[in-house]
């Protein structure tokens, strides 16, 4: 583990696969992600071996088995769903643990949770509503972010043009869309701080009094640069940094990772 | 003039409204080096005004600004101590900025941080840290 890290592109499976295999629920962790709060990836499901047969698809479903490296595939049944994703909470600590890959399931249905289902249990915008968004104009943007449970968001957002001065750079719109998509396909993540660069794009910002801050700004491009500071800058220690950029997904997945090293080292 | 200014006066930023966080206080963006500050991070020093403490100054640099920029009624100053910011940036980020005076023509309290990379995130990111609600003053 060396103090910097620079993230190049790297297939997210893998890194989703490695934060899986050294999962350590601390205290401390779960502190850290109130400001990243929702770490699963939305192509994917991470539930326990109990969950699946209650639910099931343990026979039906291909699943990767997480703890033991096994690999299964079934066929999946025409109404797996892939319009959920389970965040997966602290009661996952001690059992072995399961992803499901639902990408070549259909959209358009559900799962049924069990009577004691214990996760919380959240319904992903349709794939196609966040391509959507790179046709919207910015008002239609704002609105969808409304309509998608972003109210404070649209909120802030509308304030931000309002205030944009005329020798300022314009907020870029495909910076926007970038920021939006990302909120309505991770819909557990915490609310950054939301302000714009000098050069129009749009920078969320996560901030823990204790265990530092994340930047994110949303290219034109559809990536995010991104840099975490890990840890308290009043400290007198050198900070432990993560930067890169990447397409946002990855970008999340990155910083879930590198986290994860840092609190096990 | 290109002197440093000593550790224990001031330096004030001035940061538009959309730069600011929901609490008031300046995000990353704000202390960004941008390609065309010419590695220099326009900042006002405070005590180029005499030896009052920060209230006694922010009038002086606000009068300063308004003489020299369009400047906007919501932007505000994040106050910043000299030798705290470069302390703080030299033990986190190992990086060495510098903080000098810099007047131009009559803009005497004009002045420079610099000694970190056009576009770098870390060092602005840790000066925005730095400043709290109690840090920040109206531009006007």
């Amino acid at each position: 583990m060396t103090d910097e890290q620079v993230s190049t592109k790297m297939d997210a499976s893998s890194y989703l696969w490695r934060q899986t295999e050294s999962r350590t629920d601390t205290d401390a962790f779960e502190v850290l992600l109130t400001s990243l709060k929702n770490t699963m990836p939305n192509t994917s499901i991470l539930v326990d071996r109990q969950s699946l047969d209650m639910s099931g698809w343990g026979n039906r479903t291909p699943t990767r088995d997480v703890g033991l490296g096994a690999t299964h595939h079934t066929p999946l049944p025409e109404n797996a769903p892939d319009t959920t994703f389970i965040n997966a909470l602290s009661t996952l600590k001690s059992r072995p643990l399961y992803l499901i890959q639902p990408e070549n399931a259909p959209d358009t249905t559900f799962i049924d949770a069990p009577v004691d289902w214990t996760y919380d249990m959240v319904v992903r915008q349709p794939h196609h509503d966040v391509e959507a968004i790179t046709r919207m104009d910015d008002k239609e943007v704002i609105d969808k972010l409304v309509v998608s449970g972003f109210a404070g968001v649209a909120e802030r957002l509308t304030y931000l043009y309002d205030v944009t001065e005329e020798d300022e750079e314009a907020i870029r719109l495909d910076s926007l869309r970038g920021f939006a998509a990302l909120m309505i396909k991770n819909r557990g993540i915490h609310l950054p701080q939301i302000t714009v660069t000098d050069d129009g794009l749009i920078q969320a910002v996560w901030k823990h009094p204790r265990q530092g801050t994340l930047v994110m700004d949303f290219q034109e491009s559809g990536d995010v640069e991104f840099t975490l500071l890990y840890g308290r800058w009043d400290q007198g220690t050198k900070r432990r940094r993560l930067s890169g950029e990447l397409h946002p997904d990855q970008a999340i997945l990155h910083v879930d990772h590198f986290v994860r090293d840092v609190m096990e080292t | 003039m290109t002197a440093d200014i000593h550790n224990t006066d001031h330096i004030v930023r001035c940061c538009s409204l959309r730069k600011l966080e929901d609490d008031g206080t300046p995000a990353p963006g704000a202390f960004r080096l941008r390609d065309n500050d010419n590695d220099c991070l326009s900042v006002n020093w405070l005590e180029c005004f005499g030896e009052g403490d920060i209230d006694d100054n922010i009038p002086h640099v606000r009068e300063d600004l308004r003489r020299h920029y369009t400047t906007k009624k919501s932007s505000k100053l994040a106050v910043l101590n000299v030798g705290v910011a470069k302390r703080v940036v030299k033990e986190t980020r190992n990086v060495d900025i510098s903080v000098r005076m810099d007047p131009r023509n009559d803009h005497r309290s004009h002045a420079c941080v610099g000694g970190y990379a056009t576009n770098n995130t870390d060092v602005a990111t840790t000066l925005s840290e730095m400043v709290g609600k109690h840090d920040m003053h109206s531009a006007v």
